[in-house]
């Protein structure tokens, strides 16, 4: 298959309505996961001292923290392994970094950090002709429809696959 | 039987010599011979007699002769040969009496048996006749049956009855052929003689297996008008009668009904997230394309 071809088949990027829909499902999961670390965490206090068992106390502050960390760490691990969250493979969605490959442990917790911070950005991708989010301009990532379970053919450089003039 | 006009005969020389006559080869006047042979051995038993005697044939001229000399020896001799002489003379004499007393006596056994023959012959038909009125009075007079079972010893007689010979001589054919068996099966009450049969034992002895063999089953069952057998049943007394239930687990057991389940969800599922997929890309199209608009964007250049 030529370089022409790849690029003519490679996924379309996924637009604003898709990837709301996958963000909404991954804050669902996080949180989730933040209250199940909470229950947990509880528990712990009642199996240590039963008798004087209270509901820890996280404050907002550390909460939010938390929660942010929590959510840092999922899209981290998520990004790096297979490029799609639990709300990425429910909606049918991939996040390829350049040469549409997957991207390194780095850039995606990179890109996690940016967007937890910086939740705003997704929707730069309403007004992007590419559907790219500020994090994906930044980053040079794109967020792609990808429906099948395969991980993303790597396409190759195009000084790659240009003939060698000599 | 008694013949009371019989003729007695009477007895040959012959049966005199031989004795009485033999019932069953004179059977015409046996009682009359019976007598007359009687005196006939009696006459000959005499005559035996007269034979029996030492013979007294001495010659009167024979004469012990005494060999002693003399007056005695001739004495002797004189008085012997006087002495064998009157003893010869009175055996003859004797003799000639004997024979004439024989004779005569025979003479007159024979004419006292010919006149007891004589007699016979007339007296044997009112003996005959006596006889047997005598017979019925005693037969009137006397109860047989009493006597014969006080009397008669029937255990022993039957004992000596050779009862193989006389059944060997029966014709049991025949005997059958004159039975009327309609009658007689009529008679027989069948309910208690079925009644008094081990039927259990004898269907025990019985093999079924070889009796179905025989059987021609597909034979039997075309003749059978099954439509009509069917409509006569109560489906929903055969219906109340099965577990439904327990027939329903069997069957999800076996068909494994949670995996179908789990793949009809599964598929469920996956249309369904196909479908939001779909309805999700057509509305990011469709967002794209109203913010596109919105900015006086070139469709040819979005997505380039």
């Amino acid at each position: 298959m030529t370089v022409a071809t790849k690029l003519a088949r490679a996924e379309r990027p996924a637009g604003i309505v898709t990837r709301a829909l996958a963000c909404a499902v991954d804050i669902l999961v996080v949180a989730l996961l933040a209250s199940g670390t909470y229950l947990g965490w509880a528990f712990f206090k009642l199996l240590l001292d039963p008798k004087n068992f209270s509901w820890p106390e996280t404050g907002l502050w550390l909460s939010m923290v938390g929660l942010m960390g929590l959510a840092v760490v999922y899209l981290t691990f998520f990004w790096s392994t297979s490029g799609r969250t639990i709300g990425g493979t429910l909606m049918g969605v991939r996040v390829v970094g350049p040469r549409h490959r997957i991207m390194r442990f780095t850039g995606s917790l990179i890109r996690a950090f940016f967007c937890v911070v910086f939740p705003i950005g997704l929707f730069w991708a309403l007004v992007d002709s590419r559907r790219r989010s500020v994090q994906d301009v930044v980053l040079r990532t794109k967020v792609i429809y990808d429906w099948s379970s395969k991980p993303p053919e790597p396409i190759p450089a195009v000084k790659d696959a240009l003939p060698d003039p000599r | 039987m008694d013949d009371v006009g019989a003729v007695p005969t009477e007895p040959t020389d012959a049966a005199r010599v031989a004795g009485p006559t033999d019932p069953a080869a004179d059977p015409v006047d046996t009682a009359g011979a019976a007598k007359a042979t009687e005196f006939v051995r009696a006459a000959e038993a005499l005559d035996a007699a007269q034979a029996a005697e030492p013979p007294a044939e001495a010659s009167p001229t024979s004469s012990p002769v005494a060999h002693s000399g003399g007056i005695r020896g001739a004495l002797r001799s004189a008085t012997g040969w006087a002495v064998n002489t009157a003893v010869l003379t009175t055996a003859a004499v004797t003799n000639g009496v004997t024979e004439t007393v024989s004779g005569v006596a025979g003479a007159a056994a024979r004419a006292t048996t010919g006149a007891a023959v004589a007699t016979i012959k007339v007296a044997d038909p009112a003996l005959r006749a006596t006889i047997r009125a005598i017979a019925e009075i005693a037969l009137e007079e006397l109860d047989l049956n009493a006597i014969v079972q006080e009397k008669v010893d029937i255990d022993a007689i039957a004992a000596r009855i050779d009862l193989d010979t006389i059944i060997d001589r029966v014709d049991v054919d025949r005997v059958i052929g004159k039975v009327d068996l309609d009658s007689v099966v009529a008679k027989v009450d069948l309910d208690a003689a079925v009644s008094r049969v081990d039927l259990d034992a004898i269907v025990g002895r019985v093999d079924v297996g070889k009796v179905i063999d025989k059987v021609d089953i597909d034979a039997v069952v075309s003749t059978v008008d099954l439509d009509a057998v069917v409509e006569r049943l109560d489906m929903e007394a055969i219906i109340a009668r099965i577990n439904v239930i327990g027939i329903a687990q069997d069957v999800i057991d076996e068909i494994d009904l949670p995996q179908i389940i789990r793949d009809s969800t599964g598929s469920l599922g996956a249309d369904a997230v196909q479908g939001v997929r779909s309805q999700s890309m057509q509305a990011d199209d469709a967002v794209a394309g109203f913010v596109g608009r919105l900015l006086g964007r070139d469709r040819r250049t979005e997505l380039s």
